[in-house]
């Protein structure tokens, strides 16, 4: 066995450097009894109340609810539903002010309670006997009961017990009872009222966990609690356990100081605990856990401390989860001082609030309401004089004035390599600072900062991913259609070669000697076609308009005649050709010409993309369709026909589209 | 229900401790110290901290003012003050005025709010213009008051002012008095004229400069700092002066205790700096106690207390992180032997502070604490046996 080993089992402590002694503050709530604050007319029950996203929301605005009724419902692990602290009707499912010092609002489900709260409550299954029910099944149960940690943190309970109970590797679990912020008494009064609720909890968590050893650890500030707990251990025999009392210092309550001074392992912030094989759970959630596996009971009320000099009664309450501040502050007897502040949580890490329609969740621990010169007002900031008092107080042994100072002058990068991502924020910088700088606000802002940049980098990383992409595709597709544009002459120039292989040599010559004898009438009625087509792209891209000059006027005339001649049938790879220049003529024109798209439904006659063409080039289409549809009529086309009009589509389409780029 | 409620960040209570009261307890603690001073030197200490008072005051003042700064932040940093003190402890006594008034400004204007005001100042402001006034009026910087109990009723405050401010015949006037005043009231045992030689004024280069000239060089092979020593103490006529020394010493200790118990200033800094000196003196004094004065005295004389608790714990300065608040002691302590043991200079505290100064920002940026959890293996727990 190893001395932590020896350490932990003996309680003897270890220490960590920094931390400070604020004064506490705690005498005025440790001693008094809980109290059950009523129930409000309306509760806002914020649909995310822990760390992670809301999960699904099961209730319909109208909809009547029963007491401990689910109203969300998860779908994967950080999701932690809520349920209905009492029966009532939901009555909106909206955005509503949450606890948070910029009065930030949040999807919560508003809930009207029944005037007269009846017994009748929601059946959770519960499972007193646990030690017979698989873990799996337990974890589950403790996840739709909605525990998450009660410490402040909200993280949710099953996915940190989940992910040591996968690891199989829980050595020491630690209950924390420390509290070690000013004020804040109730996990204290919890220990003292319920120490036998806590340790059924806890036994659960040991049960899931089968930790080696388990030790709970209180400030010693805290007699009664512990004499409560270590009574209540040796009543029941608990094997394994040990109650530690810990110096009081700020931060002890911090997880990772908290293994530190228990078990002398330092684990890093960028470590998780359950690597280490520790695992920190509240003694508030080691409650609630033991409400829900033992009795069905989910997490809708917590034990809240109020306190602070403007109120008339001091208290710890039970709260239904919901309630908002107002109503506490109303039943406490709050009379504002001059210049009144409410701080949700304790005065080392918790947050004003910008006014007290808010609701009470689930890391809500305490609601101060101090008076006029309770807690100290800012102090006037003067400079910085590097006194070296924050670093000496910083408990994760940073340097904060160093961060400090590159965080006010956005050198973020520096500030992250000097620590800015392991700052827990727990202030004792600001708190001993003599200048008074808020050097946790700024490195806050910092922190949003470099959250923003990262997101804006990730923004712009997809955006030029995408860009990459659509390039790349266009890039493809053009070099494919320049492909089978190649593909396509190369053909055609091999057509051209086997159709004509004697008369090649006069080939050169044709235009020429139109009526040389070698030249077949079919060739020779290619090449006027040609030829004509060639003269019409001229006259089309000059923009000549005078339409009735053009030679497809005359092509019908001369169509007639070389129908007659050519009538070969067409080969099989020449129609395949054939049908694809028609479709890319079509598409051509689709997108080139979407003013005359409506002739492209008439397609069937084969001339509509010459016409949308020429619609394009000339505001005057003028009488060559007609002509054109008029010889159709006459006499039904031939496949060289049809050739020769693709040819001149795709030529008149060329043309047009030299046209428009000029 | 009231509405509209205050918000500020968290941390949202706040420790005590306020830059403003550090400076005047620092101040304070300096009363014993001023106060011995002028039994053993006269109220010459007393007008020269006056006189830096208000120059550096008004400096400060009409600097912040050029700052567009607040003006109540004379009071509520009282930085100004601070130098003002030191730099009025450090002077010679009697020193001309303008003189002092120079180094005031100098330290405010120039080496504190040139380089940014309060916290961005490379070199400490006292120290600078300490050195600045050194170098550039060497004769009245170094003819001190030799320390004489009771020298507050000879070199009376009328008689110290009218040297420090009066024209050329005053001045003499009233030094001629204090000197007759000073040796009528000394019944001085032995040797009267052994007396003159070693202190043929009431002002004159310190016991430090005169260990200097003693050490054996090529021109002088047979001097000896031990021979010398031993000759003045035998005359009898050096106990005062070590009288003077260990007194303002001492004042100048408990003070310093004061603020370690405070909590005002950072204990690693006089450690390390006390004990490198004192261990760097030993070790060149057991070389050659010819030419090297014994650490004891070493510590005693001069400003090496003053210095290790009031000057180079300037948290301005200085190197506030743990580590380096270690090496930055320990950086200034060797330059101080080094330059009091083998330099020109007889006192090194100035020079040594302020090149420990122009270390201090490296110092700073290559002692990186261990974050909480560098370097921890997940295996401690695991391993059971």
């Amino acid at each position: 066995m190893n001395s932590n080993w020896k350490n932990i089992i003996n309680g003897v402590l270890y220490s960590f450097r920094g931390g400070v002694y604020p004064d506490e503050h705690k005498s005025g709530t440790s001693g008094l009894h809980s109290v059950s604050l009523g129930i409000p007319e309306t509760l806002v029950i914020p649909l995310r109340q822990h760390s992670g996203r809301a999960a699904e929301v099961l209730v319909k605005p109208g909809q009547h609810v029963l007491r401990n009724e689910p109203l969300t419902s998860p779908a994967n692990d950080r999701q932690v539903p809520v349920h209905a602290p009492v029966s009532g009707t939901v009555t909106a499912i909206t955005e509503a002010p949450i606890a948070h010092p910029g009065g930030l609002t949040e999807p919560c489900i508003i809930l009207k309670s029944d005037p007269e709260n009846s017994a009748e409550e929601y059946q959770n299954p519960s499972y007193p006997n646990y030690k017979e029910i698989p873990i799996d099944t337990l974890l589950d149960h403790i996840r739709n009961m909605g525990i998450a940690g009660l410490g402040g943190a909200g993280f949710p309970t099953e996915a940190k017990l989940r992910s040591s109970v996968k690891a199989q590797n829980c050595e020491v679990l630690i209950i924390n009872g420390a509290e070690c912020e000013p004020y804040i008494t109730c996990d204290d009064r919890l220990m003292q009222e319920a120490p036998e609720d806590i340790l059924r909890g806890i036994d659960i968590l040991r049960y899931i966990l089968k930790p080696r050893f388990t030790v709970i650890a209180v400030e010693d500030n805290k007699p009664e609690a512990i004499r409560s707990l270590e009574n209540k251990i040796s009543e029941t025999g608990l094997k394994d356990i040990r109650v530690t009392a810990i110096p009081v210092k700020y931060p002890s309550g911090a997880a990772r100081n908290l293994i530190r001074i228990i078990t002398g392992i330092e684990i890093p912030y960028s470590a998780r605990s359950t690597a280490y094989g520790v695992v920190v759970h509240n003694v508030s959630t080691a409650f609630s856990v033991g409400e829900a596996v033992l009795r069905g009971q989910p997490l809708t009320r917590r034990m809240v401390t109020v306190a602070g000099d403007a109120l008339t009664s001091k208290m710890n309450a039970w709260v239904y989860l919901g309630t908002p501040v107002s109503y506490i502050l109303s039943e406490c007897g709050y009379r504002p001082p001059e210049i009144p502040r409410i701080i949700v949580g304790g005065p080392m890490m918790g947050f004003t609030i910008p006014h007290t329609q808010v609701p009470v969740i689930k890391t809500v621990n305490c609601i101060i309401a101090p008076d006029a010169n309770e807690i100290k007002r800012t102090k006037p900031q003067v400079d910085c004089i590097r006194c070296g008092r924050c670093a000496h107080a910083c408990p994760v042994r940073l340097v904060p004035y160093e961060i400090y100072d590159y965080c006010v002058n956005g050198e973020f990068k520096k500030a992250s390599e000097t620590g800015l991502r392991s700052c827990i924020e727990c202030g004792c910088c600001s708190f001993v600072c003599p200048s008074a700088i808020r050097i946790v606000a700024a490195i806050r802002i910092a922190r949003a900062e470099v959250k923003n940049e990262k997101l804006k980098e990730e923004k712009l990383k997809t955006a030029r991913e995408r860009f990459e992409a659509k390039k790349a595709r266009i890039e493809a597709e053009e070099k494919a259609r320049q492909e089978r544009k190649a593909a396509a002459l190369a053909r055609i120039q091999a057509q051209k070669n086997s159709a004509a292989p004697k008369p090649a040599p006069a080939e050169a010559a044709s235009p020429a000697s139109q009526d040389s004898p070698a030249l077949s009438a079919a060739e020779k009625a290619r090449i006027a076609r040609e030829k004509m087509a060639a003269l019409r792209a001229r006259k089309a891209a000059t923009g000549n308009e005078a339409a009735p000059e053009r030679p497809s006027e005359a092509a019908p005339a001369r169509m007639e005649n070389s129908a007659s001649e050519n009538t070969r049938p067409l080969s099989a790879a020449d129609k395949v050709r054939i049908a694809r220049e028609k479709m890319a003529a079509l598409k051509a024109k689709k997108s080139e010409n979407e003013a005359s798209s409506g002739t492209a439904s008439e397609s069937p006659s084969g001339n509509s993309p010459e016409n949308a063409a020429m619609a394009q080039e000339s505001p005057t289409p003028a009488p060559v369709p007609e002509e054109k549809t008029a010889s159709q009529e006459n006499q039904p086309l031939s496949q060289a026909d049809r050739i020769r009009i693709a040819k001149e589509k795709m030529a008149a389409l060329k043309a047009a589209r030299k046209a428009q780029e000029k | 229900m009231n509405s509209s409620f205050t918000l500020e960040s968290a941390p949202h209570d706040l420790g005590v401790t306020a830059t403003g009261r550090i400076m005047k307890i620092l101040i304070l603690t300096l009363i014993p110290a001023v106060l011995t001073n002028i039994f053993f030197y006269g109220f010459g200490v007393l007008i020269n901290i006056l006189l830096c008072l208000v120059s550096c005051l008004v400096t400060e003042g009409i600097l912040l003012r050029l700052r567009k700064r607040h003006l109540n932040l004379l009071w509520r940093d009282s930085s100004a003050a601070v130098t003002a003190v030191i730099l009025g402890l450090t002077l010679p006594q009697l020193l001309p005025w303008h003189l002092s008034v120079i180094g005031s400004v100098f330290a405010i204007a120039l080496v504190k709010h040139a380089f940014g005001g309060l916290g961005q100042n490379v070199f400490n402001p006292a120290m600078a213009a300490f050195v600045f006034l050194l170098i550039s009026s060497p004769v009245q910087m170094t003819s001190y008051v030799s320390p004489v109990p009771g020298n507050c009723s000879h070199l009376t405050i009328s008689r110290s002012a009218a040297i420090i401010f009066g024209g050329t015949d005053s001045r003499e006037q009233a030094r001629k008095e204090a000197q007759e005043s000073i040796l009528e009231s000394l019944e001085l045992p032995g040797d009267r004229n052994e007396y003159y030689r070693l202190a043929d004024s009431f002002t004159g280069p310190t016991f430090l400069t005169d260990v200097m000239h003693e050490r054996p060089v090529p021109s002088n092979p047979d001097a000896s700092v031990r021979g010398w020593t031993e000759g003045a103490l035998g005359s009898g006529s050096l106990p005062w002066l070590f009288i003077g020394h260990i007194a303002t010493g001492l004042a100048f200790l408990l003070g310093g205790l004061a603020l370690l118990a405070l909590r005002i200033i950072d204990w690693r800094i006089p450690v390390s700096f006390l004990t490198v000196a004192g261990g760097l003196f030993t070790v060149f004094w057991l070389a050659n106690p010819d030419a090297f004065l014994s650490p004891l005295w070493h510590l005693l004389f001069g400003a090496t207390i003053f210095g290790a608790f009031y000057i180079i714990t300037d948290p301005v300065t200085a190197v506030p992180k743990p580590q380096g608040a270690w090496i930055f002691g320990g950086t200034v302590a060797v330059l101080f032997v080094i330059i009091r043991n083998l330099g020109g200079y007889p006192d090194a505290m100035a020079f040594s502070v302020l090149l420990g100064n122009a270390a201090a920002p490296l110092i700073s940026i290559l002692t990186r604490r261990r974050e909480f959890g560098a370097g921890s293996t997940p295996e401690v727990l695991h391993d059971h046996d």
